[in-house]
């Protein structure tokens, strides 16, 4: 089977709105947390969250395409820009028909959906702008993405929740590692600010007041974010003979269902995905020295992920180095495998491994090496990166670190 | 308004919730013994929140596991109704 690269990244974020601002931020350990600007919030029990901040969307649009284009859909195309041009890739008809655009999204436009029904339940408006269907669909940031470059080959998107862009990326892939196609532009891209999906965030009781603290023992809860972040993906045989710029190998793919509740985990469902990518990667549990968590900071979450890490990863665990850098860009949903899997692949690229931010006290439930405030500049071999999504869909994505 | 105590209406919430006659729940019934993980808890005490017209703090759904503790709860925001939630702390970087 063929061996597959990325060789393009493109984010935006709370962190900044291009990967370098990303990777200056989150490998400072600087929060992206603050006050929710884009709802009025006064009436929630919660206040902070990691919003995309600086992002004028007619600098990146004209007004004909951005009639179009729920926030989601400007991050995705935001991001996706940048990976292809970070590539350098060119994309011939030969290519385009061998490239498909495969994306992740948990809400799709709910921002634009919840414009719509306000308008009709609360202000009694009787029709609808005909955008509406288009703008709100999930797979918006895929077919947009596939127009843009005239990629025709698969392009489809996947809704897994918290999972949904790991699913993207890992499908992705598996389709170049099986000779499916050559090259693809993945990732996940999310936008949930809007007052109707705030409350019923608010509804979970999984929202912290605070800030996000992953792995600390006065941890309080997660904290919603926005963004997303996309890759160009390639067979390394392709990107080898253009001499591409290679940041890592995407080495390996695992998913799992717990079978189990919808919002209670289960350890052994998300140890399962774990050890399927270290398997599906030819790795050893022993090759893996970080691992970007999951880590939503909620009380479920960290025991369960902690006590999953020792299931898959036996003696080794102590020797892994874990970081939820959720705790600087947020809870992306359905984008969160997309941002994590950047701080991943850079991380791997650079020899810094991503710290916990706003992290305060160990907790004795959370017994793995967690990497507290600060980057650690270690070069590790192997990395994975963890999401698990309400309803126990859990998909991880392993990567190698690339030696040009 | 109903001459219903705070106890009555809390057990006729949870009557309907389970679906069985009022006369089966208890004041010292547990969530646990009606069967109720914690997301069907959670569900419950929306269900409590409509009846009542009030809000719940997350912190407060921590000690409601029984009939008893959800109408102590409520009884104690029923006294206290002009307070407001308790406003977040500005988040740490």
């Amino acid at each position: 089977m063929r061996r597959v690269v990325i060789t393009g990244i493109g984010v935006v974020s709370a962190l900044g709105n291009n990967t370098d601002d990303f990777w200056n931020a989150l490998s400072h350990g600087r929060s992206g947390i603050g006050p929710i600007t884009k709802v009025d919030v006064s009436a929630l029990r919660f206040q902070n969250a990691a919003e995309v901040r600086g992002f004028d969307p007619e600098q990146h649009f004209e007004d004909r395409l951005l009639q179009w284009l729920d926030p989601f859909a400007q991050y995705g195309m935001v991001a996706a820009r940048e990976a292809v041009a970070d590539s350098g890739i060119e994309f011939t008809n030969k290519l385009k028909a061998r490239s498909g655009v495969i994306t992740g999204s948990c809400l799709g436009g709910k921002v634009t959906e919840d414009r719509m029904f306000y308008k009709m339940y609360a202000e009694g408006h009787h029709r609808n702008q005909p955008i509406a269907i288009p703008s709100a669909m999930a797979n918006a940031v895929a077919s947009h993405v596939s127009m843009e470059f005239g990629l025709t080959g698969a392009s489809f998107t996947l809704s897994t929740a918290c999972s949904s862009a790991n699913h993207a990326i890992g499908q992705a892939f598996w389709l170049i590692r099986q000779g499916s196609m050559d090259a693809a532009v993945t990732g996940g891209s999310e936008a949930p600010f809007c007052l109707g999906h705030l409350r019923a965030w608010e509804a979970m009781r999984v929202v912290s007041p605070d800030t996000c603290r992953p792995f600390s023992k006065d941890r309080t809860g997660m904290i919603l974010g926005e963004g997303g972040a996309m890759f160009v993906m390639e067979s390394l045989d392709a990107a080898l003979a253009r001499g591409a710029k290679i940041y890592a190998e995407i080495a390996g793919f695992g998913m799992s269902s717990d079978a189990h509740h919808l919002t209670m985990p289960l350890a052994a469902g998300a140890a399962k995905a774990m050890t399927e990518a270290i398997e599906d990667g030819n790795l050893r549990p022993e090759d893996v020295g970080y691992i970007n968590a999951h880590g939503t900071a909620t009380q479920a979450n960290d025991p369960m992920e902690s006590a999953a890490i020792r299931l898959a990863f036996g003696e080794h665990t102590d020797k892994i180095a874990v970081s939820s850098t959720k705790s600087m860009h947020g809870h992306a949903l359905g984008a969160a495998g997309a941002i994590e899997a950047a701080g991943t692949i850079l991380g791997l690229h650079h020899g810094i491994l991503p710290p916990t931010a706003n992290f305060r006290e160990s907790d004795p439930e959370c017994s793995i090496d967690v990497i507290q405030n600060e980057a650690r500049h270690v070069q590790v071999e192997a990395a994975v990166s963890n999401s698990f999504a309400f309803g126990g869909l859990n998909a991880v994505l392993a990567f190698r670190r690339w030696q040009g | 308004m109903s001459d219903e105590t705070v106890a009555q209406r809390v057990i006729r919430v949870f009557a309907t919730f389970k679906k069985v006659p009022p006369e089966e729940i208890r004041m010292d019934t547990t969530f646990e013994e009606l069967g109720l993980d914690s997301l069907d808890g959670l569900n419950l005490i929306f269900e409590l929140e409509e009846e009542f017209d009030i809000v719940v703090p997350d912190d407060r759904v921590q000690s409601m596991k029984s009939v008893s503790e959800v109408v102590d709860g409520i009884e104690g925001i029923l006294a206290n109704p002009g307070q407001p939630p308790a406003s977040p702390a500005a988040p740490a970087t």
